[in-house]
């Protein structure tokens, strides 16, 4: 998680605040802004991390990685592979944000344990972890919501 | 917006020493850009019984966003050297580095005719264009882009930008000026941004010519008129990242998927390889499809980069501006992407 739902919702309580509501005439609006603005800044503590998606991304991080690290064992490349196996064993067990970032942390330093490989045997494993990472961005994308970017260039 | 006026009066009465009298109206901010904060404004001269008026576009550095930290001096000195050359780049007389004068540096551009169509669906999901108006400007744009690669940036007094030497070297400067600013963020790297960064480094071409680039030639930088068959593209916009390199970064990032909107064609006008053939003949200079396809992956990796740059500003507290946020759940899809330019998962 790149900013937290906290730091998100300040923001938006920041900008309702300083750039939306001195431009709002309307007396039942600026109501209605401020509500939304007390709704907000009492959001953030009731929020909870999306667990489950985070342990599904792990999990497949995991599952790639061990994966790799066997078929680098199988081609003699032990220490690579003990590497790799360190790394995982090494990442919080408790599912949750600790633990999916460091399953990232350890895809990549295993994309640059491979390229110290040689060209040809590296290429013939990067999609193990070439799976993972489109399986992770087509899950991270079926999560949003249509863009508004459109609306946000137009204002 | 009347104190930025007021100040406009004083700056532009200074730079105007025969006027009379300078009235600065009309002050609008604009939200189309994400970087640079954008203002019009229309300025009258009083000479005598003779007045003047024209609008203008002021750029001003933002306090934080995605390219911080923010120069606008190099983009100010291309368009200044530019503003007498046929190219639609608008006449940019004026540069204040002086904070005190209007907060933070800006400089001051005629402001061209125009409207900045976007990269987006749009209500029947043909994109911004009729067929009438993507034929019309599909090769003006790519002439365009010629036209600015075949400027003698030398003869310009352009060199300090910094040429890259021959070989590897411009696309080696490129993916290292990128991946350091994705460090730069503190965001944990990506593995997707990993593995692309990997492959980019294993696999760096090297450049016959090093022209003068953009950096940011793309549909949403242009401006134009529309009128059926008779469309025009009549100003190229925000040289924020204008550089020295390989042309076919340029070309890259124009036909990259980012710019699609949604249709199946680059920069909504035309397939990528028909814009990429139309740049070849109106430059006389053949690109390399696989050097080609090195800056496409280089391009979103570099809008990897300005977003996790804007999401960093935000998450710091240093913009207010709440558009750097929505780069936050914006990144998955350019991850996706990457996956897919990497030959993880199929193309869109």
């Amino acid at each position: 998680m790149r900013v937290s739902p906290q730091t998100l919702l300040e923001g938006v309580v920041r900008s309702l605040h300083d750039q939306v509501l001195p431009h709002l005439e309307s007396r039942p609006a600026r109501g209605q802004l401020w509500a939304a603005i007390d709704v907000l800044r009492n959001l953030g503590g009731r929020i909870e991390p999306a667990v489950a998606a985070l342990e599904e991304e792990a999990r497949s991080a995991a599952n790639a990685l061990g994966t790799l690290a066997g078929r680098l064992r199988d081609a003699g490349e032990a220490t690579l592979a003990a590497e790799i196996e360190r790394q995982l064993a090494a990442a919080p067990a408790e599912p949750g944000d600790a633990r999916t970032q460091a399953m990232r942390a350890a895809l990549v330093d295993a994309f640059a344990r491979l390229d110290t490989l040689p060209a040809e045997s590296a290429d013939a494993l990067r999609p193990i972890l070439g799976g993972h990472l489109a399986a992770q961005a087509v899950r991270d994308v079926s999560r949003l919501q249509p863009s508004l970017l459109e609306e946000i260039s137009r204002g | 917006m009347s104190d930025i006026a007021a100040r406009l009066e004083a700056f532009l009465a200074a730079r105007l020493p025969d006027a009379d009298a300078v009235r600065v109206s009309d002050v609008e901010a604009h939200t189309e850009g994400f970087s640079a904060e954008t203002f019009s404004f229309i300025a009258e001269a009083s000479y005598g019984t003779r007045a003047e008026r024209a609008a203008w576009v002021l750029k001003r550095e933002p306090a934080a966003g995605l390219l911080e930290p923010y120069d606008l001096e190099p983009e100010f000195r291309v368009l200044h050297a530019l503003s007498d050359d046929p190219l639609p780049s608008p006449r940019t007389p004026w540069f204040e580095a002086d904070a005190r004068v209007l907060e933070r540096p800006f400089y001051v551009m005629e402001r061209i005719a125009g409207e900045v169509p976007i990269p987006a669906p749009g209500a029947n999901g043909e994109g911004p264009f009729v067929a009438a108006e993507r034929a019309a400007l599909a090769p003006q744009v790519m002439r365009a882009l010629a036209a600015l690669h075949a400027i003698d940036w030398r003869a310009r007094g352009l060199a300090f930008l910094g040429a890259p030497g021959p070989g590897v070297e411009a696309a080696r400067r490129e993916v290292e000026r990128w991946a350091a600013r994705i460090a730069a963020s503190g965001i944990a790297l990506e593995p997707v941004l990993a593995e692309s960064l990997g492959w980019l480094r294993r696999h760096e071409p090297a450049s016959r010519d090093v022209v003068l680039l953009h950096g940011d030639y793309r549909l949403g930088n242009w401006l134009v008129e529309r009128a059926g068959a008779d469309t025009r593209l009549t100003g190229l916009l925000d040289w924020e990242m204008v550089h020295l390199g390989d042309p076919a970064e340029d070309v890259a990032w124009c036909i990259s998927h980012l710019w699609r909107g949604s249709t199946p064609r680059a920069a909504c006008l035309a397939s990528p390889e028909e814009l990429v053939v139309l740049y070849e003949a109106a430059s006389g200079r053949s690109i390399d499809r696989a050097a080609l396809r090195w800056f496409e992956v280089l391009a979103v990796v570099k809008m990897a980069a300005i977003m996790l740059t804007g999401i960093r500003a935000f998450r710091d507290g240093r913009t207010r501006d709440l558009r750097m946020a929505i780069f936050d759940h914006q990144l998955p899809y350019l991850h996706a992407l990457l996956a897919a330019l990497r030959g993880w998962l199929p193309l869109p």
